[in-house]
């Protein structure tokens, strides 16, 4: 009867061996393989602005953590520029939520950027230097319509906006912003064919309406990051985003100016004092909320000046 | 017709088997080389082997393998290849009071390769160690299982990458991939349990009724198939994102109880 005593001991102490190593191999952290230094960068260059802001984060950290720590340098044509200070603007507005920790880092640049200017990054971050290329396109050439479009009352239905325009072969992605100065207001971008010809819906709208766009064009970095934003993960060969380094990912690209303002009148507009010539205003601003409005001539006594509107060409006839 | 890339190949243990209507007919080659030895109530049995596969048919992996059908029209499967080397070795000691021991450990290396692409498949583990005891005293046995295997492989997740959109107002994602299979997923660690006791009864002429009770992982391990990049974004924001909701986990702790009766 010794026996099955001495067996019995023996699977005891058999389970008691196994069970701290099972324990143990069966309580390893299961970490995600995602590493924390990895920095995502984000920047746009602006055509016609001298200074340039640029948005890093760390996505794999908290985000109570401290930001990137990096050193940039943006190349132009016979100079750089460092990135060498902390402030809000440019691409780093667009930022609405955040996944990890982020700084906006600002560079002032010796000259304006140049539509067509060819650029280049320089970095490093914490998991080794990295570097990026980008071209800015030109600024879009709006073909037709003409500075502005008069369309039948929109009368609860659709309003399409139909547009031809021209690119250089540096854009890749084409957006319309579109400024709503009607019943309702606010502006959005829709986005584009950039072969050349598109139209603008815009859904259910009142009557009158009142709209501006602007037509903006974005390098093919850019437009390969928008391409492959979702859930599915890219697999190498990864497309090109503008930036090429070991543990920095983000798109490095350029926007050019804005294409000259169209204007869209539909429904009750005052047809015969609004100009439907070719010459437009490049430089003109997006009138302030405004549910009737007319462009040139100027604006005469009585009648309410459009804020931020070019003094000469936009009108509001709301009345006061 | 199985494509046991996709991740539900994990879930669905299903497969149908077609002809291959038109050659080359797919072949195996291989070298194995073995020994084996006991002594008294221990038994060990020693393997090596390579193999090459020729002519295999296996899906295209497209851009996003791990998320496709898991059936797929064999129309659509292209020529392959593949090769896998390996050590196995097996031993058992038995002991005449009731304990034996039963044990496995292999150790092999496998890749598939498929156009320009070599892989590792997604079923493939480095090593796997098995381990097996049970005591039998009077009508009762008990009985204990270790099963420790290194990770399935996997694609890494290299970066979720967040970046403003211009003049959008809102942030967009991009998620970064490595290259297929190039990573590992965390080990497979299971324990299990088992007791049950045999009695003799004179139902319907005669038989036994055998009650039983197991615990299978009992340290409800999770050990994980495959990521969910799916919940990625929605875990990120959480108040705590944790790393295991990353992961599609296997079986949690799973208690058996049960009788059975033969006559």
């Amino acid at each position: 009867m010794r026996a099955p005593g001495r067996f019995g001991r023996a699977a005891g102490g058999l389970l008691l061996t196994l069970t701290p190593v099972v324990s143990a191999a069966c309580y390893i952290t299961q970490t995600a393989d995602l590493d924390a230094d990895v920095v995502a960068l984000s920047l746009l260059l602006v055509a016609g602005r001298d200074d340039a802001y640029m948005l890093a984060v760390h996505p794999h950290r908290e985000p109570d953590d401290a930001p990137p720590e990096i050193s940039v340098s943006l190349d132009g044509s016979g100079w750089t520029a460092r990135f060498s200070d902390t402030a809000v603007g440019g691409v780093c507005e667009d930022y609405r939520y955040g996944i990890g920790p982020a700084t906006c880092l600002r560079a002032r640049l010796p000259e304006p950027v140049r539509p067509t200017g060819e650029y280049g990054l320089r970095g490093t971050a914490p998991l080794g230097s990295f570097t990026g290329e980008a071209v800015v396109p030109s600024a879009p050439i709006v073909v037709e319509p003409a500075d502005t479009l008069h369309l039948p009352p929109p009368d609860g239905g659709q309003v399409r906006i139909p547009l031809r325009y021209r690119v250089d072969p540096e854009t890749g992605l084409l957006l319309a912003e579109v400024t709503e100065s009607g019943g309702r207001t606010g502006s959005w971008t829709e986005r584009l064919e950039v072969a050349g010809a598109d139209t603008v819906e815009l859904g259910q709208r009142d009557n009158p309406l009142s709209v501006h766009l602007t037509l903006h064009a974005l390098g093919w970095n850019y437009a390969n990051f928008t391409r492959h934003m979702g859930h599915n993960f890219v697999p190498p060969p990864w497309p090109d985003f503008g930036v090429d380094g070991e543990g920095v990912y983000g798109y490095f690209d350029g926007v050019s100016t804005p294409s000259r303002i169209v204007y869209v009148l539909a429904g009750e507009t005052h047809g015969s004092d609004y100009n439907t010539g070719s010459e437009a205003d490049a430089d003109a601003r997006p009138p302030a909320p405004c549910s009737r409005f007319r462009f040139s001539p100027p604006a005469t006594t009585g009648e309410r000046p459009v804020r931020n509107a070019p003094e000469r060409s936009v009108t509001c006839l709301d009345k006061q | 017709m199985r494509n046991e890339e996709v991740l539900l190949a994990s879930v669905l243990a299903y497969d149908l088997l077609v002809p291959v209507r038109e050659g080359p007919i797919p072949h195996n080659t291989e070298f194995s080389i073995g020994w084996q030895g006991g002594r008294r109530g221990l038994r060990v049995r020693v393997d090596a082997y390579t193999r090459h596969l020729d002519h295999l048919r296996l899906p295209d992996l497209g851009t996003q393998p791990d998320t496709g059908k898991v059936l797929v029209d064999p129309s659509l499967w292209v020529l392959a290849s593949g090769a896998a080397h390996g050590i196995e070795t097996s031993w058992s000691w038995i002991w005449d009071r009731g304990m034996s021991v039963l044990g496995s450990y292999r150790w092999a290396a496998s890749s598939r390769t498929v156009g320009s692409r070599t892989y590792t498949p997604r079923f493939h583990r480095d090593h796997e160690f098995e381990l097996g005891w049970s005591y039998r005293h009077g009508a009762s046995s008990w009985s204990a299982r270790v099963s420790l295997r290194s990770g399935q492989p996997h694609t890494p997740w290299l970066a979720v990458v967040p970046a403003p959109l211009y003049r959008k107002g809102h942030t967009g994602v991009v998620l970064v991939k490595g290259e297929y299979n190039s990573a590992r997923l965390p080990h497979y660690a299971r324990f299990d349990v088992g007791w049950r006791r045999e009695s003799r009864v004179s139902w319907f002429g005669g038989g036994s009724v055998v009650g039983y009770l197991s615990v299978v992982n009992v340290f409800r391990r999770s050990n994980v198939v495959g990521p969910l990049p799916r919940q990625w974004e929605v875990l990120r924001v959480s108040p705590e994102p944790t790393a295991d909701k990353v992961y599609r986990q296997q079986l949690p702790i799973i208690p058996f109880l049960g009788v059975e009766f033969r006559f």
